[in-house]
């Protein structure tokens, strides 16, 4: 079973506490050029998941060529990526992806212009559109920060913001940098 | 009243407040602040019986990140200080310690965003100066402004609240006060639920059998269990010890014969299916 999920804040207590149980988590694969190639990076992600679980840092290209091996089937890993952007190169590359999740995007990074799918997913126009093709690949990718949190449907969430996007003249929420 | 007020907030910047900048001391913990508040008010029993019937309503409360609950230091000290100033015990305590910890929680959040979050560009512009101490110095003002502000909430809640809180207890029926007592009894269990859901754990879960099977059949009292869990966790860091002395005198067995067979089995690894050392122990 592979979940995927997307978080900006890679591994950390909501991934360690919560998901790691609900799932059933037997290792999780980050998948994220940048951290892949820094070891003080590798070495805050492995220290911040749970000790029974283990973990593996490689590039988004690793990562597909990881997941489509043999050895891979079978096994409950939590693929990690830090953009949509990510996610859907892994979907479009990896058949047998069973959930995706985005779950935390944009306060950190991004630019100015975001918009808002939920509270804690905030996307940029390319990856608006990222989103857009990801729902089309995987219809029933969802959003759900925490295991205990409601969960939407990312298709809904983009539904419901082009009819807001009718109503209204302005284009997109637009949000503090700040946040 | 002001000295109650004052003491009580003085409790909870220490406590609140310590726990904070000593990592996890569980000093904000009820069962800490609750004999606290009892030996400043002068009845270390009430204290102690408040706090330990907080303690186990709050005992799944474990705040992480946007996962949080509630704050169990403020919700203790305040309603410890009402229930001990007002008599009626952890009746009184844990209907009003609930929504205060609730409260308490928010106004948390909003110290750290905006008290020790505004602090955010001073430390990146003395870090960019390589003033070390001033950063130091910064780092415990904020913690002292921060849990100073938070401890201003129980002082006005105290030396304000008091006479209002008062009258509720006093209009409430004795009917209702009573039921809440029964409800009172009964948080625990949500408590303890709340701490399963987090450590319910199958390999661990043969000791909440244990213990139950002592309670409810031997009759054991709580000393008695204590003592026994001390000893089980004894067994098994002595066992967890020795299992890791053993792994490590494997590994070096395994290192001895060269680098060469770890190469052999890695390159073997790799024809297989396109995979290094490191990747294929992640799917093994």
């Amino acid at each position: 079973m592979i979940a995927l999920r997307v978080d900006e804040r890679l591994i950390h207590g909501q991934i360690a506490m919560a998901w790691c149980r609900a799932l059933q988590i037997q290792g999780i694969l980050v998948a994220n050029d940048e951290a892949a190639t820094n070891e003080v990076q590798k070495m805050a992600l492995k220290m911040a998941a749970p000790p029974e679980v283990k973990v593996l840092i490689k590039s988004v290209s690793d990562a597909v060529r990881i997941l489509t091996a043999p050895a891979a089937a079978g096994k409950r890993l939590l693929v990690l990526v830090r953009s949509v952007h990510d996610a859907l190169h892994l979907v479009e590359r990896v058949g047998n992806i069973e959930s995706v999740n985005i779950g935390n995007v944009g306060k950190i990074s991004g630019g100015e212009d975001k918009t808002a799918l939920s509270s804690y997913v905030m996307l940029t126009p390319p990856e608006l559109e990222d989103c857009k093709a990801l729902v089309q690949l995987a219809p029933e990718a969802f959003l759900q920060p925490v295991p205990t949190a409601e969960k939407t449907l990312a298709r809904d969430a983009l539904a419901k913001l082009s009819v807001r996007t009718e109503e209204s003249t302005s284009c997109c929420i637009k949000l503090p940098s700040s946040l | 009243m002001l000295y109650q007020a004052a003491i009580v907030a003085l409790i909870v910047f220490v406590t609140v407040g310590g726990a904070e900048s000593l990592g996890l001391s569980m000093l904000n913990r009820p069962i800490v602040i609750g004999p606290l508040v009892g030996l400043a008010l002068g009845d270390v029993q009430s204290g102690l019986l408040i706090g330990a019937a907080l303690e186990a309503v709050f005992m799944g409360v474990v705040n992480i990140g946007g996962a949080s609950s509630a704050e169990p230091g403020l919700a203790t000290a305040v309603g410890a200080a009402f229930a001990i100033h007002l008599g009626g015990g952890a009746a009184v305590a844990i209907p009003l310690a609930i929504p205060i910890g609730l409260l308490g929680l928010q106004v948390k959040t909003l110290t750290y965003i905006f008290i020790v979050g505004s602090f955010a560009p001073v430390f990146d512009r003395l870090a960019a100066q390589g003033k070390a101490k001033s950063i130091v110095g910064l780092h415990f003002g904020a913690w002292a402004l921060q849990w100073g502000l938070y401890a201003i909430l129980p002082f006005v809640g105290i030396l304000v609240g008091s006479d209002a809180i008062q009258v509720a207890v006093d209009a409430i029926p004795d009917v209702i006060m009573h039921g809440l007592e029964i409800c009172g009894n009964l948080l625990p269990a949500v408590g303890m639920a709340m701490l399963m859901k987090l450590l319910w754990d199958r390999t661990i879960a043969v000791f909440f059998f244990l213990g139950f099977v002592g309670v409810a059949y031997l009759q054991l009292p709580l000393i008695a269990l204590a003592v026994i869990g001390v000893i089980i966790a004894v067994v098994i860091g002595q066992r967890d010890y020795q299992a890791s002395k053993l792994a490590r005198e494997m590994d070096q067995l395994a290192k001895l014969p060269a680098g060469e067979h770890a190469v052999v089995m890695a390159g073997a690894g790799a024809e297989l299916d396109d995979l290094n050392a490191e990747e294929e122990d992640f799917l093994k």
